[in-house]
């Protein structure tokens, strides 16, 4: 069975030859082909070679058109700082209040910042493996956006000292993600992910999340669905128990539950929808194989009868990760 | 208006109200001391419960934080509040945190709760700011005579800075400063892994174990 029906297959809870695995490996593509990540960001064809080099090494079931999370916000003007070993950081916002936020640009994805580099690498990716296995294209969500514009602090505040302007803003990055979005399914992306650690409930609570993110997530896949119809992952890390009963209503076919929440909680409140996770990520640097074959073992006794499962780390796989770990969580899926 | 009406306002998050409320009770005669302790101490304590790993909400604790904050300020700006004076019955008041955003990392909203937090039960915190090389950290506790280095991070890659701080400590000839570690990519660890004595899962977690030292 091809990858790539294997995870369409999965999303609809129909049966297939095995579970199929994410790695979430993104810079850490460059790490193991002794490229420096600075590199890799800012180039297409070396995040493609990376991304394929990577998944030929451990064999999981899909390749990712991603970068970091400053790319659309270096795209709109905050400026950024790139470092050898470390993913780049924003130095300066782009704005200073969120009054301003109507004097932003929206970026084109094929000109602005690092947005062209993303879909180079997505059309590589697509060319390469895309009759076989999944091209997974991000894209930042619109809280976690909203924050790389303004800073966190500042945005947290305004929900409650500005929230029209909260609204507004978000109407904006919600704006941007859809334009962005619709450049990788374009470019070949057959699942579209949205990152958006910053709607989790270790930063804001059901009632903004329900309020102000559910409507804009909805917006966001429906617009995508119209767009050729990819897969529709969600991924909000961290704690995200008190809104997993909203998830449907984003639309979208595919939800990660980070390692905080327990597996079987996702499987209670999420009943009809495929999930993917959650094994710890910092056990792939610290931990032993056994502990990661003991964690995706768990995992797949758990899900077994239920199936819209996909094995996976419950976020990014850090860039300081062993191999060893990577193969660990493979094999598990594969014996 | 009594001091419960500052508690409540402090966790509701009304910073303005909360401060105004405060004003109202100083024209009282209601001495800052009892504002402090049975206030805006008893609102953290109200927060302290309600914020474990599973319920902890970034938005909540910066709103409090901020309002408590906001009426610790005006106690001060006011002048009836003189350094930590009014905070005798404190025993752990007169304490002294290191505070930081390890090296290689420049997240600082966990760190900046934490200094709120530790404020309001009457710490004294000396903020070092973001990306703060561990050694910079250890000469400013020798500098100050503290009794705890707290640092916070987001990422995985600062953690040989992390390591590095209890090597500083010994090269100083430090052995009595508790080091403690906090932040998304941090609490996933051990203190072991870490070289630290302690491992924060939230930022109340991280004030229980100062104030069982």
């Amino acid at each position: 069975m091809k990858s790539i029906d294997r995870i369409t297959s999965t999303i609809h809870f129909e049966k297939t030859d095995r579970v199929p695995v994410f790695s979430h490996i993104f810079g850490y593509a460059s790490r193991i082909n002794h490229v420096p990540l600075k590199d890799y960001l800012n180039s297409g064809e070396l995040l493609a070679v990376c991304q394929l080099e990577a998944r030929k090494r451990f064999g999981y079931d899909g390749v990712t058109a991603f970068a970091d999370n400053s790319l659309e916000a270096e795209a709109i003007g905050s400026k950024i700082s790139y470092r050898d070993d470390a993913y780049p950081h924003i130095d300066e916002y782009c704005l200073t209040n969120i009054h301003d936020w109507k004097y932003l640009s929206i970026p084109d994805p094929e000109k602005d910042g690092r947005m062209p580099v993303i879909i180079k690498a997505c059309r590589i990716l697509k060319d390469e493996v895309g009759k076989e296995t999944a091209v997974v294209g991000t894209v930042q969500g619109p809280m976690t956006l909203a924050g790389q514009l303004l800073g966190l602090e500042k945005l947290i505040y305004c929900i409650v000292d500005h929230p029209k302007e909260f609204w507004n803003l978000l109407n904006f990055t919600t704006r941007v993600m859809i334009i962005f979005g619709k450049a990788l399914i374009n470019a070949g992306a057959q699942v579209i992910h949205v990152f958006d650690p910053s709607s989790s409930c270790s930063v804001i609570n059901r009632a903004v999340f329900s309020k102000y993110i559910l409507p804009h997530l909805k917006q966001a896949f429906k617009e995508y669905k119209d767009c050729g119809d990819p897969i529709c992952w969600l991924n909000i890390t961290g704690q995200t128990e008190p809104v997993l009963d909203l998830f449907p209503e984003t639309g979208a076919d595919l939800f990660n539950i980070d390692y905080l929440v327990p597996i079987s909680t996702a499987m209670q409140k999420l009943p009809h929808h495929c999930i993917n996770g959650n094994i710890k990520p910092f056990n792939f640097i610290s931990g032993e194989e056994k502990v990661i074959q003991k964690e995706a073992k768990d995992l797949l006794e758990e899900t077994q009868f239920r199936g819209g499962f996909i094995l996976s780390p419950g976020c990014e796989i850090p860039l300081e990760s062993k191999g060893c770990n990577i193969e660990a969580m493979v094999k598990a899926v594969k014996s | 208006m009594t001091i419960k009406d500052i508690k409540q306002a402090i966790i509701a998050g009304e910073n303005e109200h909360a401060v105004a409320i405060a004003n109202t009770l100083i024209n009282r005669g209601v001495t800052p001391a009892e504002i402090i302790i049975n206030g805006v101490t008893k609102a953290m304590e109200y927060l302290d419960k309600k914020c474990t790993i599973q319920e902890f909400c970034l938005l909540e604790l910066m709103l409090a934080g901020r309002a408590a904050m906001d009426v610790i300020d005006h106690l001060c700006a006011e002048g009836t509040l003189n350094d930590g004076a009014s905070l005798d019955s404190n025993p752990f008041s007169r304490q002294k945190i290191i505070l930081g955003t390890i090296k290689g990392d420049i997240h600082e909203i966990g760190k900046n709760i934490f200094s709120m937090v530790m404020k309001s039960y009457g710490y004294n915190v000396i903020d070092m700011g973001k990306d703060v090389d561990p050694a910079d950290l250890v000469m400013s506790t020798i500098d100050h005579k503290a009794d705890f280095i707290a640092v916070s991070s987001l990422i995985t890659t600062t953690i040989p800075h992390v390591r590095e701080i209890r090597k500083h400590t010994a090269d100083r000839g430090d052995h009595t400063v508790k080091i403690i570690a906090g932040g998304a990519a941090l609490r996933q660890s051990s203190a072991e892994y870490l070289n630290v004595d302690y491992v924060a899962d939230t930022v109340f977690d991280g004030l229980h174990y100062i104030r069982s030292i």
